[in-house]
């Protein structure tokens, strides 16, 4: 017995050389992106997603109608990137690198993803990405590591994140700028993509499971989809609102009334068209549950709306749990 | 295969993965016991004894420039110190132990060797926790990114081990247990709430390593920089042929008498590399610079556009940090001494040249001619003038030092005796 | 056989992470059945206040939710941190890892120690063996179970004993994480040994929530008061902690006087306008040179008293003197 331990022994890589491999593995796929939001610059990290140069980033970082996207990768090198598509409720936002006049672009590096549901807490992982812009700023990505720590929904968007759901906690160091980047286990595959969300409970790193983001983000890099925009029947969080509503034609409808819930107190039916939230037209349903959700129970809110041919000013008085 | 097989693997798995567990726990243990008794305590933070004698360093943001500190080692040995080089804008000062003889101490690791993934531990005294019984905190992590340039912490190394006030000016260590840096700032998530978030930074070992012999000559210190020279990074589309973005910085202007011109550089050129450090941006670039010494001669390498083959010619040589005239007034001052010579200050890291000889004083009467290399300052190897400095600092006016010189290939002694410098010299 | 054994162990995949992994889970899994979630109802929580608004508050009220607790005894004696069940309690839900729920009695507590006593009634439970501490040392690797926002879950969290002795050696601390989710819950070696009860994670203290400071009160020190935290005292066990005042600024010897080094949120020392950095020059007319003369000073005022302060701040490269007037408070600590 002692002989066939000490011959494993002789073979066994310390965990130093696997901190060293993973980070020699990924360091190539990992970026960092930096944008103009609508609401000023914005500064994070990505992945890799195929060797033509598709980036897989958080809508955090680059959200609908971000301009002059800019991406940074190993070298340093750094080149221009579209945006190909974006969901705002999975917090994904797919670019494309595109080349400059004259500049010719390498085949890049894509980052192998594994099944995160076979992961296991205790399991060694890691951050890795633009934290304090150590990729933009000095051509390092950030390598963090620590383990899987737990699972756990989170409710409520928090940080410019907008992803609630189920998440992978993990020890490993979350900070400003790493978000998009990639959760890596201990065999250096992405099982997640790090979301500034927190529970503010634990105040520890949160990954979107790679299992959750797989098929949004297929979906999303279809070039039939190009023009997709946010997920449409998008239910109302904390039934504050009672209603779902959805993008049909151009216009945002009442598909689906909760009974007793606030819509249907106020006269909301499936069918409704709304037209305006207080004085502003609604451009669709993702934004108007966007602006919904802040809000508190038993705030009241005015919409303009047209109900069966006929336009209406309603009130709807939000209902639902009051924050403790 | 049976399930005597199946049962014996499955222990020998499980005692395997304890083993491994406990080994490298182990490996904690050891370098814990190793590197403790150099921790020292003092005022709100913590610092780090790197010599036998008692050279303790530490943040400056910890202790000044103050005389007679309050020093408790771990586990509570009381001692006084001095602060006797400091360090304000790179954040360093280097204490003097009275008394200091045979002190337990803790050796200057190679920080341009390390990897990121390589596990490190911090030793500190958060929120001064250590002060009830002189334990301090040992934290647990890896080297997370290098080369980091936050404004003074121009080259400094990112850590995940947990740094939190009251861990500056403590040590960053290896498993082999030496220190590769000197742990000073952390990234916070809001103001008033200075909390590890998971980066700390860390100045190199090999910063401190260039500044020793100037922190033990006594007094501030300066940093290095490129003298004289207008620098851009490469990719800057309002200029021509200066490379690709990432690729170095280059040289958008020179002035007269710089040393960049004595190094035969011109404008146009492009600087990818210095002391085998790749200078891909501003940053990096001061970066390098700035944690040597002026007066520091470092090795570059480059390429040139050449207008008839449209291609770049590579570019190799050596470049002065600091301005000359400076260096010369400045930094050729020892305390009270008067030696009589002026140091070639782009000399290579071999010994100091002797540049000018003053007329009639303590150099010209000791015979010593412009060219010669001195070697040895009473046995000890000088290799720079930083060196000399350091061993002429211990000396006195009216002693006489043995010199052992280099000329014209052939070794010999020359016997200095030190004059003392009048006030309006 | 032993070629076949070889083989195996050959192709299984030999790195130390895996191992540790392995290692983590099982200690995981022992320890878990221990762990239990506890809920409590307050009317009034004036322990778990937090910032006055802003960003701030989400790092330092207490969040709601469950918190965590170590099983003590097999006969229903629960452990956890004083904080987690301080304030007017109306009621308190344990939650044991197996989902059974029981209404819990809140007995004895020490705020020196910060851990408080539970009693549910349940028989058969399992409460975890004791490390022996003079085995214990510096490096050793431990984890802190708790239990997840979701309750279902245990969390993990790993890390190294950071020191052996804290809190007048009451206390080990840790750079596993510690936080408002999983405190109460027990610290143990990689053994599934139990180290102690963490705790000292609360609202005003500096080190914050999963800061890489992290503390657990020894089994050896719970031991020595269990008796007495059995029977209920008004003042708890080790009576009023005598508490010494403060105004929520860490002070430390500087060069020219006494330094701020941290100024913590939420305190009489943010609110009057302290600065890290500050250099106290005199404390209520009275110049003081070290950080002990002014603490000696300070214990000589009440709780309530507003007392100025002369610091000298840098403000862009100039010395500007200032007077702060401060609020002098019982310390937490």
């Amino acid at each position: 017995m002692n002989a066939i331990l000490a011959l494993s022994f002789l073979l066994c890589q310390g965990s130093q050389e696997n901190h060293q491999k993973v980070y020699d593995l990924n360091v190539e796929s990992v970026v960092a992106i930096r944008g103009m939001a609508p609401l000023g610059e914005r500064s994070g990290s990505g992945v890799i997603l195929t060797k033509e140069g598709h980036i897989l980033c958080s809508y955090a970082v680059v959200p609908q109608g971000s301009t002059k996207v800019r991406v940074w990768t190993k070298g340093p090198r750094q080149y221009d990137a579209e945006i190909v598509n974006h969901s705002k409720a999975d917090e994904i936002t797919i670019l494309k690198i595109k080349p400059k006049e004259g500049q010719k672009l390498p085949e890049f590096k894509p980052v192998t993803c594994a099944d995160s549901s076979k992961s296991q807490q205790g399991d060694t992982v890691y951050t890795l990405g633009n934290a304090s812009n150590s990729i933009i700023n000095d051509d390092s990505p950030s390598l963090n590591v620590g383990i899987f720590s737990g699972t756990y929904r989170l409710a409520e968007p928090r940080a410019n994140s907008t992803y609630v759901g189920t998440v992978l906690e993990t020890t490993a160091a979350v900070n400003i700028g790493i978000e998009g980047g990639p959760l890596l286990n201990a065999d250096g595959k992405m099982i997640g993509m790090i979301t500034l969300n927190y529970s503010p409970s634990r105040f520890l790193g949160a990954a979107i499971p790679w299992n959750t983001l797989k098929d949004p983000v297929a979906l999303l890099m279809d070039p039939r989809n190009a023009k997709v925009t946010d997920t449409p029947d998008v239910p109302a969080g904390e039934g504050s609102f009672g209603a779902t509503i959805a993008d049909k034609d151009g216009k945002v409808v009442v598909t689906a009334v909760e009974k007793g819930g606030a819509a249907d107190l106020a006269g909301l039916t499936p069918g409704t068209i709304i037209l305006a939230f207080g004085d502003m037209p609604v451009k669709n349903a993702a934004e108007l549950l966007g602006k919904l959700k802040g809000l508190e129970a038993g705030t009241k809110v005015y919409f303009k709306v047209n109900i069966e041919g006929l336009d209406d000013k309603v009130t709807v008085e939000l209902a639902g749990k009051k924050k403790q | 295969m049976n399930i005597l097989t199946a049962a014996l693997i499955l222990f020998a798995q499980d005692a395997k993965d304890v083993e491994k567990v406990k080994e490298l726990q182990k490996k904690l243990h050891d370098v814990i016991e190793k590197v403790k008794p150099a921790f020292v305590f003092l005022g709100g933070g913590s610092s780090v004894c790197i010599d036998p004698d008692g050279w303790v360093i530490t943040n400056h943001h910890v202790a000044g420039e103050q005389k007679n500190i309050q020093l408790h080692f771990a586990g509570g040995k009381a001692y006084t110190g001095d602060v006797v080089g400091w360090d304000p804008n790179g954040d360093l000062s280097l204490i003097k132990v009275k008394g200091g003889k045979d002190l337990p101490f803790c050796e200057l690791g190679d920080s341009d060797g390390l990897k990121i993934g390589q596990p490190v531990i911090a030793v500190g005294n958060p929120f001064l926790l250590g002060n009830e019984n002189w334990e301090p905190t040992v934290t647990h992590g890896i080297v997370s990114a290098l080369h980091r340039y936050q404004d003074w912490y121009m080259d400094a190394i990112q850590t995940d081990a947990q740094i939190n006030p009251g861990n500056s000016g403590g040590p960053l260590i290896t498993m082999e247990g030496k220190v590769v840096g000197i742990n000073g700032r952390i990234e916070v998530r809001r103001f008033n709430n200075r909390v590890n978030t998971g980066i700390g930074y860390a100045i190199p070992s090999n910063q401190i390593r260039r500044y020793l012999p100037h922190f033990k000559a006594g007094g501030k210190i300066r940093h290095g920089y490129l003298h004289g020279v207008t620098l851009g990074e490469t990719g800057d589309t309002r200029y021509e042929n200066v490379g690709e973005y990432g690729d170095g910085i280059f040289i958008a202007g020179i002035d007269e008498g710089s040393p960049v011109e004595k190094a035969k550089l011109r404008e146009g050129d492009i600087i990818t590399e210095i002391e085998g450090q790749r200078s891909y941006n501003l940053n990096r670039l001061h970066g390098i610079v700035g944690t040597w010494p002026p007066g520091s001669t470092l090795k570059f390498k480059g390429k040139r556009w050449n207008k008839e083959t449209k291609a770049f010619d590579p570019l190799e040589g050596k470049v002065l940090l600091g301005d000359p005239e400076a260096l010369a007034s400045k930094d050729a001052v020892v305390g009270n001494l008067d030696f009589g010579f002026l140091p070639a200050f782009d000399y290579d890291d071999f010994g100091v040249e002797v540049d000018e000889v003053e007329q009639d004083g303590p150099a010209a009467k000791a015979g010593l001619k412009p060219g010669d290399v001195i070697k040895k300052v009473d046995a000890v190897r000088v290799k720079s003038w930083a060196d000399m400095k350091a061993e002429l600092s211990r000396k006195k006016a009216g002693q006489t030092v043995k010199l052992e010189v280099a000329r014209d290939g052939k070794e010999m002694n020359v016997d200095l005796l030190l004059g003392e410098r009048k006030a309006d010299q | 056989m032993i070629a076949a054994i070889l083989a195996v162990l050959l192709v299984q995949g030999d790195d130390s992470t895996a191992s540790f992994a392995k290692v983590l889970r099982a200690v995981k899994d022992k320890v878990a059945p221990c762990v239990v979630a506890i809920d409590v109802t307050r009317t009034a929580d004036p322990d778990g206040k937090g910032a006055s608004g802003g960003g701030n508050r989400d790092y330092y009220e207490r969040p709601g939710g469950p918190t965590s607790g170590t099983v003590w005894t097999d006969d229903g004696y629960i452990l956890t941190s004083w904080f987690n069940v301080s304030g007017d309690v109306k009621k308190i839900v344990v939650t044991m890892h197996d989902g059974k729920q029981y209404e819990a009695k809140r007995l004895g507590y020490d705020e020196a120690k910060d851990v408080a006593l539970l009693k549910i009634e349940a028989k058969n439970l399992q409460a975890l063996p004791k490390a022996k501490f003079d085995e214990l040392k510096q490096g050793d690797f431990v984890a802190i179970i708790g239990r997840s926002p979701d309750r279902e879950v245990v969390t993990l969290n790993q890390g190294i004993l950071s020191a052996l002795g804290r809190f007048k050696g009451s206390a080990v601390q840790t750079d596993a994480e510690l936080n408002y989710g999983n405190v109460g819950g027990p610290l143990v070696t990689l053994k599934g040994e139990l180290i102690g009860v963490t705790s000292h994670i609360k609202p005003q203290q500096p080190w914050g929530q999963s800061g890489g400071v992290g503390f657990a009160t020894k089994t050896g020190e719970i031991d020595k008061i269990f008796e007495d935290l059995k029977k209920v005292k008004a003042g708890g066990v080790s009576g009023p902690v005598a508490k010494a005042l403060w105004v929520g600024a860490l002070f430390v010897d500087g060069g020219e006087g006494v330094m701020v080094q941290q100024v913590v949120a939420n305190s009489p020392a943010e609110e009057a306008g302290f600065e890290e950095g500050d250099i106290v020059q005199e404390f209520d007319g009275k110049p003081v040179k070290t950080a002990e003369e002014l603490a000696k000073l300070m214990a000589e005022k009440k709780a309530g008293d507003i007392v100025p302060f002369k610091v000298k701040r840098k403000v862009k490269d100039k010395d500007v003197i200032k007077t702060l007037k401060a609020k002098l408070e019982v310390s937490p600590n």
